[in-house]
């Protein structure tokens, strides 16, 4: 049952990293680390931290953009290519591979994260930074983030029916997931049941980016306690699982 | 329908992670200020954009570097922080005090936002207003109650207030020995012993100020300051 989702995620790998797409926007992320080199000396003595700051958020920036436009374009490419029938006239579950394709998109990306925090990171030291576990915490959060980003789009794009408008969707909600505390806090305050429903709807069908955002804790005199953490991985798996589950069964309805 | 165990799973699912949801935000509420509390002036649109990507603390550094460019050049940016009391009296900095909170409330831990507001705000005479000086401070202390340089200032500024200037000096060379004293502390305390003709401790904080690679922009006066505070020790 395994092995076949691990050929497709490890041909899409393969397929990713030759992609040029995915190697600009990684040539990006050195210019924007360079970037972040020339602007954060505006800064004076918070240059590390404004180091620190743009490198994390350029780093979800990035993978965002190529997780998004990489995935959108996952399953819809095979498609109109036809190469899709060759894979599914083997003996290949549909599901498999869905979630092999998203496997792989996700190890190519968190691949590329891991290459650009080293860069990221390299470029702290230089400037006296002392690595500390904060860092490694809200890369991962940012890579849950980015995970749950990829099964969305990978949802939304076999959901749609244009590339455009998939993208326009996954980053609606990509910003909507940022509001979910105040969406949270309207669906409270409301007095019209409708409201209310489709309040708590939106609440439950967007993702709640709130949560991932761990970066913001940095020099906080309160961080979120172990029982946080584990919601949080609750929360990052199932949203990502239930993104994928849904993929599957839309593709399983798909006549080829 | 096919395969409807897949929309079942799928389902089953999205409800867990509702229910993680939850239970997240019961074992921790958000300790930053509501929406609300935030102040935009005319930059709500860079801040939204940013928080609503969730960029929350590159905000702040943002806001941080135009407070700089505000203080330093006077650059007004797009404004919208002033008072029409402030404008009509002519002040030096007008909406300095908003323009302070727009980056602590976007993140109430940045420590070296409070220092300096609160160290321009006490000593420096463009911007004289202790009073803002200390309700700066005591926000700092709501959300990082244990960070001591935050009453070390308190007690530096309470003693100046009161015409206490040995105390105030004393405070504030505690504060000068760490490394998240802001620069424009150290200055002031220097300008301050010089007045006072105690040449030599002015002279060792300009040195100190000369030696600190995080405080380039002071290199340049610190130079000039030690060569006349040494011709004064002289004479």
């Amino acid at each position: 049952m395994i092995e076949p989702i691990l050929a497709i995620a490890g041909y899409t790998v393969k397929e990713h990293v030759r992609n040029r797409v995915f190697q600009l926007v990684y040539l990006f992320m050195a210019v924007l680390v360079a970037g972040a080199l020339v602007v954060s000396a505006l800064a004076q003595d918070q240059r590390l931290r404004m180091m620190m700051d743009s490198g994390l958020a350029g780093m979800e920036l990035i993978a965002l953009i190529g997780i998004l436009f990489v995935t959108v374009n996952l399953v819809r490419d095979e498609s109109e290519s036809r190469s899709i029938y060759l894979l599914l006239s083997r003996p290949l579950e549909r599901w498999q591979y869905i979630l092999g394709r998203y496997l792989g998109t996700l190890s190519a990306i968190g691949a590329g994260i891991v290459l650009m925090a080293l860069v990221h990171a390299g470029s702290l030291l230089f400037f006296g930074w002392r690595p500390d576990g904060i860092y490694a915490t809200a890369l991962l959060c940012a890579f849950g983030k980015i995970a749950v980003m990829g099964g969305l789009a990978l949802f939304l794009s076999l959901a749609t029916t244009s590339t455009p408008s998939a993208v326009a969707f996954t980053l609606f909600l990509w910003i909507l997931g940022h509001f979910s505390v105040e969406i949270s806090f309207l669906v409270e305050k409301a007095h019209n049941p409708f409201v209310k429903g489709i309040g708590w709807l939106v609440g439950v069908a967007a993702p709640d980016f709130a949560f991932f955002n761990f970066r913001d804790f940095m020099d906080a005199a309160i961080t979120p306690s172990g029982e946080w953490f584990a919601w949080l991985a609750v929360y990052a798996f199932g949203y990502t699982l239930a993104t994928l589950f849904l993929s599957s069964w839309i593709f399983s309805q798909r006549e080829f | 329908m096919r395969r409807p165990e897949l929309l079942a799973a799928g389902l089953a699912c999205l409800m867990l992670a509702g229910y993680a949801q939850s239970r997240a935000r019961v074992s921790f509420a958000s300790p930053f200020p509501d929406y609300s509390q935030l102040v935009f002036g005319n930059d709500r649109l860079q801040d939204m954009a940013f928080l609503s990507t969730g960029f929350r603390r590159l905000a702040a550094d943002v806001a941080w570097i135009q407070y700089l460019q505000f203080l330093g050049v006077r650059d007004f940016g797009r404004g919208g922080y002033a008072t029409p009391e402030e404008l009509e009296s002519g002040v030096q900095y007008p909406g300095l005090m908003l323009r302070t909170l727009r980056i602590v409330r976007l993140d109430p831990w940045f420590r070296q936002a409070y220092l300096y507001g609160a160290s321009v705000f006490a000593w420096s005479n463009a911007t004289k207003d202790p009073q803002n000086a200390v309700k700066l401070l005591k926000e700092g202390i709501h959300y990082d109650p244990d960070y001591w340089m935050y009453h070390t200032f308190l007690a530096a500024i309470a003693f100046k207030e009161k015409d206490n200037f040995d105390e105030m000096a004393e405070t504030l060379e505690k504060a000068l020995q760490h490394p998240d004293c802001p620069a424009v502390i150290k200055s002031i305390l220097a300008n301050f012993y010089k007045a006072e003709k105690r040449y030599a401790d002015a002279l060792r904080i300009w040195t100190g100020l000369l030696a600190d690679d995080n405080a380039e922009e002071y290199h340049e006066r610190a130079a000039g300051e030690i060569v006349r505070l040494r011709a004064a020790l002289k004479r």
